[in-house]
């Protein structure tokens, strides 16, 4: 018999939505957890329709949502109705998890916070995910993930040393928090498996992001410095950077840090007669002249292909990779090897190409892969089989727009 | 003694630098029992990276050592040695999990792989995080922070387009594997509860920003050959404004993907003629076509006002806006003084300092601070003797040996 999935019997009901409210609740649904999206037609999940609403045409397309949404069931209901706020508390009876990242107050508004909660499930673990957290002066604010990394201070050191910032062009806030979310909520149902308490949890995607920034911040606590942007520059490492290479828009990372990295270095690149100057020739004379040093070393990559220069310079111990866009990463040997995407057919959208899980173990319990649930694709068994409606009740609370 | 969510989980970590002792801090912030085993002399090479007090080197005064390793133990242990072999064997013998980042021949070479140590402990959760991963072509290759961020993905969308592309700053890759590696940890926990087995995880630090963070990507290159690229302070393929732009006394970052933000953006904005122009009815085309027009447009408002004015006149009206803070900003912030984000601790060597906390608050589990970040060997005696029963003179003479 197959072994038990590892969050196997845990149901999460998952009001999670966009970006740093749901990808949590994939790693949970990927490691076997019932987790049930709520949504409603009165209320959809900004990513089915699409980064841009006003554009959005159908609900079943947008490869971010199934992303996001993989291994879910979806429900449809409008919890703001005076029935479905019956069928969502019954819902909450029987789940372990409670997750939203609402605008703060959205569910205490609607007779859902945590202390509603805990009245008809006493150990419910709730788990908040919002911009600045759920209280102090700044909580009410709205915000996607380039603001987050704004206010968590990361975005004052990405740009050019000396330059202005300009900002993360990745939704890192939100990823970082939702990874964060995924650890803090396993531990929630650790501590429950072991004590048979629930709890709430009150996470800021702005706090969580600035604890990944921890070296500045001693620094400034230390010393009262302020970082800047530093752009490719790293103190103690020189040459450090990404060099242009032939073709369009090709690029190598290069990061020499120890002497015997210079030395390995010069002669991998053929021992240029710029190699030998004194004004290259200590760490502290590189970094003196790391302009210099920068077009140095670009009068070699320029002649070569991102991964010829990287693969001459593995070869000979010092650290170098090409730049990749995704449409690389893609490609690359590596990435292609390791097998980091997937692939899923959807009814509608078709077939598929998702990110997998990076961590790579034989024995470690998964699902088998599947795309994000069609609108509402699981009424039938959680309002049937879950909550032991009949097959005309769910066709009345059709009917009425609450189950919608 | 509080009991935390992780109390019951022992864990070893055997790391250096960021990505494992930032794994294992968020594992010991929540309870566990994190034993570091550091090379004896120098310690973890982060007690060497700083920033210090006053600049002057110091072993023990390292901000980026005191940060991540606080709430851990800390002992000198050289296991490529055969009498540390012995002794981390005995150390390994009945911890949950093993989290390291030395080079897995390192590893292997001293006969501490996962195929060795299941057999001293048959039910080991043991995390191998490595750049590019345990297997495939790049599995030997060299890699620094910048080289980690330019294969998987995250660096090719940073910087000007006539310019080279730009790292993100403070060593992103490590913090993202290690928040990635506690996850994955918890993920293991919960698999042994139902397998009753241990395992090993490989994870990749390339492959963790080219999954969550880039992942998402791979379908719209495939459908419409969309690959994101270097586009300075703006966004690309989003509706105006999504960008970072100058202001009186700073940066802002205004994000308004949605209409009625935009409009009340521009009320906000004293509701300008300029608004009118037919070039803001259709905002998503702006970026690619010309965005300069449309910026010097906001100028004249944006350079009369603060960010941090700007940040609460558009909050207040629900426009999406933020400041862009540096560390400084966020140190002094009055919020995150309410939410107690930062912690002061005193530590025998470093004295009083203020560190980030945690992003997560939990009612019944809290983060809490046990203990300072371990001088170096701190808990040998502690860890040898009392737990595993060497005596005094059994240390001494691996102290002799430079073993511990």
């Amino acid at each position: 018999m197959a072994n038990k999935l590892p969050f196997e019997g845990i149901r999460v009901v998952d009001f999670g939505w966009v970006w740093a409210g749901t990808v949590l609740g994939h790693i949970m649904a990927d490691h076997g957890a019932e987790v049930i999206k709520i949504e409603s037609r009165k209320r959809l999940d900004g990513l089915r329709l699409g980064r841009v609403f006003e554009l959005g045409d159908t609900l079943e397309l947008n490869p971010a949502f199934h992303n996001n949404n993989r291994s879910k069931m979806s429900i449809t209901l409008d919890w703001n109705s005076p029935k479905g706020h019956e069928l969502i508390k019954e819902l909450i009876k029987k789940a372990d998890v409670v997750n939203e990242n609402f605008t703060v107050g959205t569910l205490e508004k609607h007779g859902l916070g945590y202390e509603d909660l805990k009245k008809i499930k006493p150990d419910i673990i709730m788990i908040k995910l919002a911009p600045t957290g759920q209280y102090g002066p700044e909580a009410n604010i709205m915000a996607y993930a380039p603001l987050m990394s704004a206010i968590a201070g990361i975005d004052s050191m990405l740009g050019y040393k000396g330059d202005r910032p300009l900002g993360f062009k990745h939704a890192y806030g939100d990823v970082m928090a939702t990874l964060t979310g995924a650890f803090a909520m396993m531990t929630a149902l650790r501590y429950k498996k072991r004590t048979g308490k629930g709890q709430y949890i009150d996470l800021s995607e702005c706090e969580t992001t600035s604890s990944l920034i921890g070296e500045p911040f001693m620094d400034y606590f230390m010393n009262g410095r302020v970082a800047g942007c530093m752009g490719n520059f790293r103190p103690g490492m020189a040459p450090h950077g990404n060099y242009k290479c032939a073709g369009n828009d090709k690029w190598v990372s290069i990061a020499v840090k120890t002497e015997d990295e210079w030395k390995a270095f010069c002669k991998a690149i053929g021992s240029p007669s710029w190699t030998k100057e004194t004004k290259f020739n200590t760490l502290a004379n590189r970094l003196a002249n790391l302009e210099e040093l920068d077009k140095a070393v670009t009068s070699w990559t320029i002649n070569l292909g991102d991964y010829e220069a990287t693969e001459i310079l593995q070869k000979a111990g010092v650290a170098a990779a090409p730049v990749l866009t995704i449409e690389g990463v893609f490609f690359d040997p590596q990435f292609q090897q390791r097998g980091i995407f997937m692939n899923v057919t959807h009814p509608i959208a078709g077939d598929l190409t998702l990110y997998d899980l990076p961590w790579q173990a034989s024995g470690l319990g998964r699902k088998a892969a599947g795309p994000a649930p069609t609108l509402g694709e699981n009424n039938d068994y959680v309002f049937g089989d879950i909550l032991g409606l009949s097959k005309g009740e769910i066709a009345k609370f059709q009917e009425e727009q609450v189950i919608y | 003694m509080t009991d935390q969510a992780l109390s019951d989980l022992k864990v070893v970590e055997w790391g250096t630098f960021i990505s494992a002792p930032f794994c294992t801090k968020l594992m010991a912030d929540m309870g566990a029992e994190v034993i570091k085993v550091e090379p004896p002399v120098n310690g973890d090479a982060s007690r060497q990276h700083g920033p210090f007090p006053q600049d002057i080197p110091n072993n023990e005064k390292s901000g980026l050592f005191l940060y991540l390793n606080t709430n851990k133990y800390g002992v000198t242990l050289d296991p490529t040695k055969p009498a540390g072999k012995e002794v981390f064997l005995n150390l390994i013998k009945d911890v949950d999990i093993f989290v390291q980042n030395y080079p897995y021949d390192v590893v292997k070479k001293a006969g501490l792989d996962y195929e060795s140590l299941k057999k001293v402990n048959p039910g080991l959760i043991m995390i191998s995080l490595s750049p590019y991963g345990l297997t495939g072509p790049y599995k030997d290759w060299k890699a620094y922070d910048i080289n980690i961020c330019a294969l998987g993905g995250i660096t090719a969308a940073s910087g000007y387009p006539e310019r080279e592309p730009l790292v993100p700053p403070q060593c992103q890759s490590h913090f993202n594997a290690g928040t990635q590696a506690a996850v994955v940890a918890m993920i293991s926990v919960f698999n042994r509860d139902m397998t009753g087995e241990g395992i090993h995880i490989d994870l990749s630090e390339a492959q963790c920003w080219a999954t969550f963070h880039i992942g998402q990507g791979a379908q719209p290159f495939l459908d419409e050959n969309r690959i994101r690229t270097r586009s300075g302070y703006r966004v690309q393929h989003q509706a105006f404004t999504d960008a970072v732009y100058p202001c009186k006394d700073g940066y802002v970052c205004i994000d308004t993907p949605q209409n009625r933000q935009w409009k009340k953006f521009v009320e906000v904005m004293g509701n300008p003629e300029w608004a009118k122009d037919p070039m803001f009815n259709e905002r998503i085309k702006i970026v690619d076509e010309n965005p300069e027009k449309a910026e010097a447009f906001l100028t004249p408002w944006l350079m009369s006002h603060g960010k941090e004015e700007i940040y609460h006149l558009c909050q207040d009206n629900g426009v999406p806006a933020a400041p862009v803070r540096n560390v400084k900003d966020a140190a002094n912030n009055e919020h995150l003084k309410v939410r107690n984000y930062f912690v002061e601790i005193d530590h025998p060597a470093a004295g009083k300092l203020k560190y980030p906390g945690v992003g997560y608050k939990f009612t019944e589990s809290p983060f809490t601070v046990r203990r300072a970040a371990p001088l170096l060997g701190e808990h040998n005696e502690e860890i040898f003797s009392k737990k595993l029963g060497y005596s005094k003179t059994g240390l001494a003479s691996l102290k002799k040996e430079k073993v511990i």
